[in-house]
């Protein structure tokens, strides 16, 4: 064994972090398909991959050597492009790595192994209620297995290598670990990604190939560094298998089965579901015979087949407009700078994030300056969130996150911006109107801050949405494309027909409770007759609360209803 | 009735017994339904007056009293030889204190001293209750109409903001209108102009919020307390009992609000006013 591998040098911990972003964007899709909730809003691995390339790009602006000055950029890069709660845990991840690799020019795999369990103490204490069976389990488990395997192992390609294993292993573990993994049968997605970038890292250190950064898939979060870096470094990925090729299949599928008559047909396999449906993720060259394989199984449906080597054009080309892109999506702040002088000398504003045009109007309505479109699909980074605070034209901001994936950016937005900020956790957009409703600039801040939140709480949040799989959840069984009633965030009802299950939520948010106020929130999916023979049902149903309805334009929730 | 005359105008909706009791001189404020002018209370009553409101398709006109009529009252007082005391409405929703100023000008200043409440309704007619209440000479029924003046609660709510933006009476309310959402606003009287107290949706749950309100300034004092509607008087009736469990209340008064200011606040309006019982 030669000296050399000994020492992790700023080097091999640049193609460490290279490849690791590189594998991430690969596989963040298959990353998004392992949110267990039947809610189709799995977006782990796009905010994982969207925080990771932010912390690879820092480094690659970075001509520095040191591992220590190399980490702090990554922490640096992850913290301003965190997105989703994922993103944000993987930037507490890096600074907890930074903070043990400062000073270092080479690193160890003591000081390596010390630095993974800085990492994953620090996500500890940033996550309020840490939950076992994430991607903070697996972070940890991997840097226990660091720090003792260090003590017999100084080879730091061969204990890198014992890191991975033990973080798959931890991996499998989530499945019995949360009950919801293991009634969707599918390890968590954190966790996942966690051993997807162990994976990439451990791949730059054991082949001798320098990987190169390539580019990302969305250009909204990154600012101008993408250039620089495509440049220099954007690699072509080869594409093995052409085809991304995904599908339902109803009936009562052998999974295993399945499994094993598609592996032969490419990679990236995933087969998820149960007694009654299930879905199919594979990337091949030769989709019709996956088609044909499943048809012999079940009834197909939601048939997607995407050409990757596309999808990889498109990303590059996004990519290299990605300034154009951030301006146009944020008209709105634009507009507030044109009378930004005439209204200089406000005490106070409000940001919001918001999804829909019904929703963004009424949140400007109640005063708020910058919406900012994001929520269940798409988080912002806590980048846009500073931007958003500093566009503001006052003194101190309050925001309003409207989504419990927001939350943790919106806080650490609210940190490093140069302005007093306060965040006022709202869980969804309903909360967030409740809020944004008894904003008054006149209160001194902590005391508005108190009463927007008091009004969020007490509020109970109802949505209807559908399924993506066969699941049960919170005790109710779904099939997959069901529609799903959730009463603050649990499903109540399911069934097969809209209206009914909008009715039947309706009935148990309603139950017991003394309600003054029903407002409805119709979705992009819904037309507003139907939502208005859907008010005038429930109103004769129910004669006794006042009723509201509004346009929200929200996707994927068909009615969002806030109970007062 | 001593050496002071107390005047005020028709918009201080004083009970029919208080103007008796204490010989107070009530100046009327006209409306104009299109051509057809109606002096307030005198060939208008305010329950008719809601009953037009709510068919009329325009919103009605108001006008001060002329001058003139402040003049008439003025002089008849002096000549009698005694002072007058006149309080009216916020100068900022209606020209009547103008009218009245110019009017104790003409007449003789130093014996007339016209007061601008800043508020409306029994908001204004509690400061001319105190006054009257303590009228033994004009500086203790001054005095006395600036403490209510201080210490005067009011708050109410409007079925709608239409009235109040078309007559141009909406005050910071304004702030309300480009809100798509349906805000239900706790409204106040602050330097005499409409302000927003809270905004509530729903409007139950406004009124709900609006004895909270109540309830938190009022603390344990004792207070006279004053409803007053735009032709909803079961609702008024039901307000007082709730408060009546919420404070204690040494004076109730129950008056619809009049035809004037009901043409700004609309049909349906409840008000909340209330001053110490000791003023």
């Amino acid at each position: 064994m030669g000296l050399e591998r000994q020492y992790l040098t700023g080097g091999m911990f640049r193609r460490m972090i290279y490849a690791a972003a590189n594998r991430l964007e690969q596989e963040k899709k298959e990353i998004d398909f392992l949110n267990v909730y039947p809610v189709p809003d799995g977006d782990t691995g796009t905010n994982m991959a969207l925080t990771f390339m932010a912390a690879a790009q820092e480094v690659g602006d970075s001509v520095s050597e040191s591992v220590g000055e190399l980490a702090q950029a990554a922490a640096k890069g992850s913290l301003m492009g965190a997105r989703g709660n994922s993103g944000v845990i993987l930037s507490q991840l890096f600074r907890g790595f930074a903070e043990v690799m400062e000073g270092k020019h080479t690193a160890t795999v003591h000081d390596f192994g010390k630095g993974l369990q800085e990492a994953a103490a620090m996500a500890y204490k940033a996550v309020m209620r840490p939950v076992e069976g994430t991607m903070l389990t697996v972070s940890r488990v991997a840097a226990e297995a660091g720090r003792n395997l260090a003590k017999r192992e100084p080879d730091i390609i061969v204990w890198f290598g014992g890191v991975l294993e033990a973080a798959e292993k931890a991996l499998a573990e989530t499945k019995t670990m949360l009950p919801a993994l293991a009634a969707a049968d599918v390890v968590d997605a954190g966790g996942q990604g966690v051993v997807t970038i162990f994976a990439g890292m451990y791949s730059a250190l054991s082949d001798s190939d320098v990987p190169e950064l390539a580019g990302v898939s969305s250009g909204q979060q990154v600012s101008e560094p993408v250039g620089r870096i495509s440049k220099t470094a954007i690699a072509e990925v080869d594409i093995e298998f052409r085809y991304c090729t995904e599908l339902l299949v109803t009936g009562e599928v052998p999974l295993e089965k399945l499994k094993l008559a598609l592996e032969p047909l490419g990679d990236s396999l995933l087969v998820v579901g149960d007694a009654n449906a299930c879905k199919i993720h594979v990337h091949t060259n030769n989709p019709g015979q996956v088609l044909e394989i499943c048809g012999a199984y079940g009834e197909m449906s939601g048939i997607d087949i995407d050409n990757m080597a596309e999808q990889n054009y498109a990303a590059s080309m996004q990519s290299n407009n990605v300034n154009n892109n951030t301006f146009e999506e944020t008209p709105q702040i634009a507009a507030n700078n044109a009378d930004a002088e005439a209204q200089a000398n406000r005490k106070l504003g409000m940001v919001a994030v918001s999804l829909g045009e019904g929703f963004k109007a009424i949140f400007q309505g109640l005063g708020v300056d910058v919406v900012l479109n994001g929520g269940q699909t798409m988080n912002p980074s806590t980048e846009e969130l500073v931007e958003a605070i500093e566009q503001v034209p006052a003194e101190s901001v309050i925001i309003l996150p409207n989504n419990k994936n927001v939350l943790f950016a919106a806080e650490q937005a609210a940190q490093m911006a140069n302005k007093e900020v306060k965040v006022i956790p709202t869980h969804d957009l309903t909360a967030g109107i409740a809020a944004a409703t008894v904003y008054d600039e006149r209160l001194e801040l902590d005391l508005l801050a108190e009463r927007m939140q008091e009004a969020g709480d007490a509020l109970v949040s109802g949505a209807v949405t559908y399924s993506v799989r066969n699941t049960t959840t919170d005790g109710v069984r779904i099939n997959q494309e069901d529609f799903i009633g959730l009463k603050q965030g649990r499903v109540v009802v399911a069934g097969g027909e809209l209206i009914e299950t909008t009715k039947g939520l309706i009935r148990k948010l309603l139950k017991k409770n003394k309600v003054d106020l029903v407002s409805l929130f119709y979705g992009k999916d819904v037309i507003k007759a139907a939502a208005k023979d859907l008010l005038q049902q429930l109103r004769a149903e129910f004669p006794e609360p006042e009723w509201e309805l509004y346009e929200g334009g929200q996707p994927l929730y068909y009615y969002l209803v806030a109970i007062e | 009735m001593g050496n002071l005359q107390i005047v005020t105008d028709s918009t201080a909706d004083l009970p029919e017994d208080v103007v008796k009791e204490y010989g107070i001189k009530v100046v009327p404020l006209s409306v104009n339904f299109g051509d057809q002018q109606y002096i307030d209370g005198v060939n208008l009553t305010a329950k008719e007056f809601y009953e037009k409101l709510r068919q009329e398709p325009k919103i009605p006109t108001t006008s001060q009293p002329a001058p003139g009529q402040f003049a008439d009252v003025y002089r008849k007082a002096v000549e009698a030889g005694r002072k007058v005391l006149s309080i009216h409405i916020s100068s900022k929703l209606s020209g009547t204190y103008q009218a009245a100023s110019l009017a104790a000008e003409m007449v003789g200043k130093e014996h007339i001293t016209v007061v601008d409440s800043v508020s409306v309704s029994l908001g204004l007619g509690m400061q001319v209750i105190a006054a009257a209440k303590n009228s033994h000479t004009l500086e203790t029924a001054r005095q006395a109409a600036l403490d209510a003046k201080k210490q005067l609660g009011l708050l109410f709510l409007v079925d709608t903001l239409e009235y109040m933006e078309k007559n141009g009476r909406i005050g910071r309310a304004a702030s309300l209108l480009g809100s798509l959402l349906q805000i239900k606003p706790v409204l106040t009287f602050t330097d005499g102009t409409v302000d927003v107290t809270e905004k509530v949706r729903g409007s139950r749950r406004a009124y709900r919020r609006l004895l909270e309100i109540f309830k938190e300034r009022v603390g344990g004092t004792a207070v006279d307390v004053a409803v007053v509607h735009g032709g909803v008087e079961a609702e008024a009736k039901e307000l007082i009992q709730e408060v009546q469990g919420l404070a204690e209340c040494a004076q109730i008064y129950l008056n619809y609000i009049s035809p004037v200011v009901g043409s700004h606040g609309g049909p349906g309006i409840l008000g909340l006013i209330w001053k110490p019982a000791s003023i």
